[in-house]
């Protein structure tokens, strides 16, 4: 579903992201992981198309992101860490919106379940400036949920959420990917990696540290066995800065 | 406190005097920028004309006293009716943060308050000497500074003096309206006494409406008793700057300061508790401030949402999308309201000035309707900015779209091409109406030019137009003035110039092809089909022309669009 292969993002003399390589397949669920300033949100943008790779593929369901972008675009989600709406916009409008840019004929019929899963039916005629920033990272997750995409990439979702937020976008996420979807998100809560996804790609300085299921990944280091993806991750990255 | 006051001010200055250093060192394009600035205001403030004569002649100079005292008086309703604390009353979120937990007392805030806006306005007075140092009177510079200083003074005193007040009222409505009695009770009176001799003469006003008959009435009438006690207090502030001579500015001197003088004591003895006002107002500031740098929020207001012009649908074109959403953004008001109210004003004034001898309320309307026109054409473009200059802040949602570059371009020009077009079609329908009887413009007002050929002109050269703004806000970002890069002072007036230069100059060049085909057209047509019919085809070819250059630009723009990552 999501196939990257040698990706390279470059800006002037700094490499972002070096030589990534990784799959996710339908249903599977990547935590991309890292340090501050290790490249998460690049490797996410070139996935989204939003950045051209310096080198490298990127295929979306079988489409290449630079040969066939509209084609490749219209089969993904993406949610930034701040949720970047129109100010005035209903949450409503934003729907309607989205559907024509995503051509969902269906979209009036799609959009009251959307609403009700993510709390904002009774918000749905205010504008942004009228919502908490958790609502407004929900009405983002609805904006990326709502043509059905097959591929998922959100970037810290859990942001601003209370603890039923939380819960819910956990849920909103997982069923996703039960109902077949790829999904990426990167975040800093491991917790909340461990718990919810399938595999886990930990990078560094752009590059890959650590790729594959939890299990595999500690299978490979013996001397991390029985420890917790946090303490993983620690052994993981320090060793690389060392 | 002072102290204080003084270490935050210099500091404050000359970290961002050092900021703008390294930015003009690192981006030499702002340089350039600064120094266009610069010879625009050289070239404004030191190289005008000399003024005219009019400008020492006695009826005019008691115009423009009673003018300037009248608009004093509108500011100072505005102030005590509708409140003036969003400024006078503003402190910054970090004064709030640091100050009003301090240990300092209310009279304390209020003279940190008056400490800064005595920077603005010494700004302000500074500004003024150099822009009216031609028709002034001939003072010597020191003494009209202190003039103007007297004046600003008081106006600052007396709006901050007025917001204290209606918070005293807001905080204790009862206990504050019984203290505040003799000001609400002045107030009241002065209205009645100014408003009363208008409504009586209303019909002999409306009736010179509004060459310089209207303006004689106006002033008689304003000149006698009740309504000239009213305007003393202002006349007694501005007779300084309108002194002639050092021994006329010495005995208006003294009146001034003693008016000043008393609303210091006003102010400063006020006692209101003012600081939920203060924070109310600097909240509403805080915001204002973040809306404006959000893209098209300035004006947004929570709570009144109007409805879209029309609703999507989710099929269609996807670029209509972007269309329509920046069409909603119009409908609700991300365009200035002070912009649309200074430009009826400058455009009334202009058509006042036209109509001096006083045609009636037809050519006024008509001169309304043209200078707005005329306005529209030529710096549109810089006040309907609903494309990319202001939707590139969003450009990592927009590029990750499953829309082409060229898509996403076209849909976010077509927007405000058609916005700007349609308030041009409104002024050229004002002022066909306003001169539809004039006889000498007969042949201009034939219905195939006013419905169809201007029309077509008009969407032809804001298309060309705001696709060159967009063009340049998509390739230098950094010299069009988007909605999160507010990059202030000097070089932003050198960048506006820079930027409305070029647009003009390119526009002239792309119509070339347009007008030369659309009037060979029109020459061809006309001797078999008649002039007002080879109109049509004439509007035609000049508008398939325009549209394939546009087009053309338009292709090369989203391929542009699809290489830029950041902005």
């Amino acid at each position: 579903m999501i196939h990257v292969a040698g990706l390279t993002k470059s800006y002037k003399d700094l490499v972002a992201v070096r030589d990534l390589s990784f799959d996710v397949a339908p249903g599977e669920v990547l935590g991309l992981v890292g340090p501050n300033g290790a490249g998460k949100t690049t490797t996410l943008r070139c996935l989204a198309g939003i950045l051209p790779p310096t080198s490298g593929t990127v295929a979306i369901t079988g489409h290449d992101l630079k040969q066939e972008p509209v084609a490749a675009k219209r089969q993904l989600a993406f949610v930034p860490d701040e949720p970047q709406l129109f100010e005035y916009l209903t949450v409503e409008e934003h729907l309607q919106f989205v559907a024509r840019i995503y051509q969902v004929s269906d979209a009036a019929a799609r959009a009251p379940a959307l609403l009700n899963e993510l709390e904002l039916t009774e918000h749905r005629q205010k504008l942004p400036g009228e919502l908490s920033r958790g609502m407004r990272q929900k009405l983002a997750i609805a904006c990326g949920l709502l043509h059905e995409p097959r591929v998922l990439l959100f970037d810290e979702p859990l942001t601003g959420l209370d603890p039923v937020g939380i819960r819910r976008t956990k849920d909103t996420i997982l069923r996703r990917a039960r109902e077949g979807a790829a999904v990426v998100l990167s975040s800093h809560l491991l917790h909340l990696v461990e718990e919810l996804c399938t595999g886990v790609l930990i990078i560094g300085r752009g590059r890959r540290l650590a790729y594959g299921p939890l299990a595999s990944i500690v299978a490979e280091r013996p001397e991390l066995k029985g420890l917790a993806l946090e303490d993983v991750f620690l052994a993981i990255t320090s060793a690389q800065s060392e | 406190m002072n102290g204080a006051f003084w270490f935050l001010t210099r500091h404050s200055l000359a970290n961002r005097l050092r900021r703008q250093l390294v930015r003009l060192r690192s981006e030499p394009r702002y340089a350039v920028a600064l120094i266009v600035g610069f010879a625009y205001l050289y070239f404004f403030l030191f190289h005008r004309p000399q003024s005219s004569p009019t400008g020492s002649a006695p009826h005019f100079k008691e115009l423009v006293s009673l003018l300037g005292s009248l608009i004093l008086l509108l500011a100072l309703f505005r102030w005590w009716l509708f409140g003036g604390e969003q400024n006078a009353l503003t402190f910054t979120p970090a004064e709030v943060q640091f100050l009003f937990p301090a240990p300092v007392s209310r009279a304390a805030l209020i003279r940190w308050k008056l400490l800064r806006s005595q920077v603005l306005i010494l700004i302000n007075t500074l500004l003024w000497i150099f822009i009216t140092r031609r028709a002034r009177p001939p003072l010597p510079f020191p003494i009209y500074l202190v003039s103007l200083w007297v004046l600003f003074t008081t106006l600052s005193l007396h709006r901050l003096g007025a917001a204290l007040t209606r918070a005293g009222i807001r905080t204790h409505w009862k206990t504050g309206l019984r203290r505040q009695w003799v000001v609400i009770a002045i107030a009241v009176a002065a209205l009645v006494a100014l408003v009363v001799p208008l409504v009586s003469q209303w019909p002999a006003l409306m009736d010179r409406c509004c060459g310089l008959e209207f303006w004689a009435l106006l002033g008689t009438l304003l000149n006698r008793l009740p309504a000239s006690a009213v305007l003393f207090p202002f006349h007694v502030a501005m007779a300084p700057t309108a002194a002639h001579d050092l021994s006329e500015w010495g005995k208006a001197l003294l009146p001034a300061m003693a008016v000043l003088g008393a609303h210091y004591v006003w102010v400063i003895r006020s006692d209101a508790a003012f600081e939920d006002a203060a924070v109310q107002a600097s909240a509403d500031y805080a915001d204002r401030l973040a809306r404006r740098k959000s893209p098209q929020t300035a004006y947004l207001k929570s709570g009144k949402v109007a409805r879209p012009l029309f609703r999507l649908r989710p099929s269609g074109w996807p670029g209509g999308a972007i269309v329509w959403k920046n069409l909603v953004a119009i409908v609700r008001g991300s365009i200035s309201p002070r912009i649309i109210i200074m430009i009826l004003v400058v455009a009334i004034g202009f058509a006042i000035a036209l109509d001096a001898e006083g045609h009636g309320m037809s050519q006024l309307v008509g001169t309304v309707g043209a200078a707005m026109l005329g306005f529209l054409v030529l710096m549109g473009h810089t006040w309907i900015r609903n494309d990319l200059r202001q939707d590139l802040a969003y450009l990592t949602m927009l590029r990750a779209y499953p829309l082409s570059g060229r898509t996403i371009v076209t849909a976010e020009v077509l927007a405000s091409t058609l916005t700007l077009t349609l308030f041009q079609c409104g002024f050229v329908i004002l002022a066909w109406f306003g001169f539809r009887n004039r006889p000498d413009l007969h042949d201009f007002l034939n219905p195939g030019l006013i419905l169809v050929g201007l029309p077509c002109a008009l969407i032809v050269v804001n298309g060309i137009v705001l696709t060159l703004q967009n063009a340049g806000a998509l390739l230098f970002p950094s010299w069009v003035r988007l909605e999160r890069v507010r990059p202030g002072g000097f070089e932003t007036i050198g960048q506006n110039i820079l930027t409305t230069g070029f647009t003009i100059l390119l526009t002239l060049v792309g119509l070339v092809l347009p007008a030369a085909t659309g009037t060979g057209t029109f020459l061809l047509a006309a001797p078999v089909v008649g002039r007002t019919v080879a109109i049509f085809p004439a509007a035609v070819v000049f508008v398939a022309a325009a549209v394939g250059e546009v087009m053309a630009l338009l292709a090369w723009m989203g391929q542009v669009f699809e290489r830029t990552e950041s902005i």
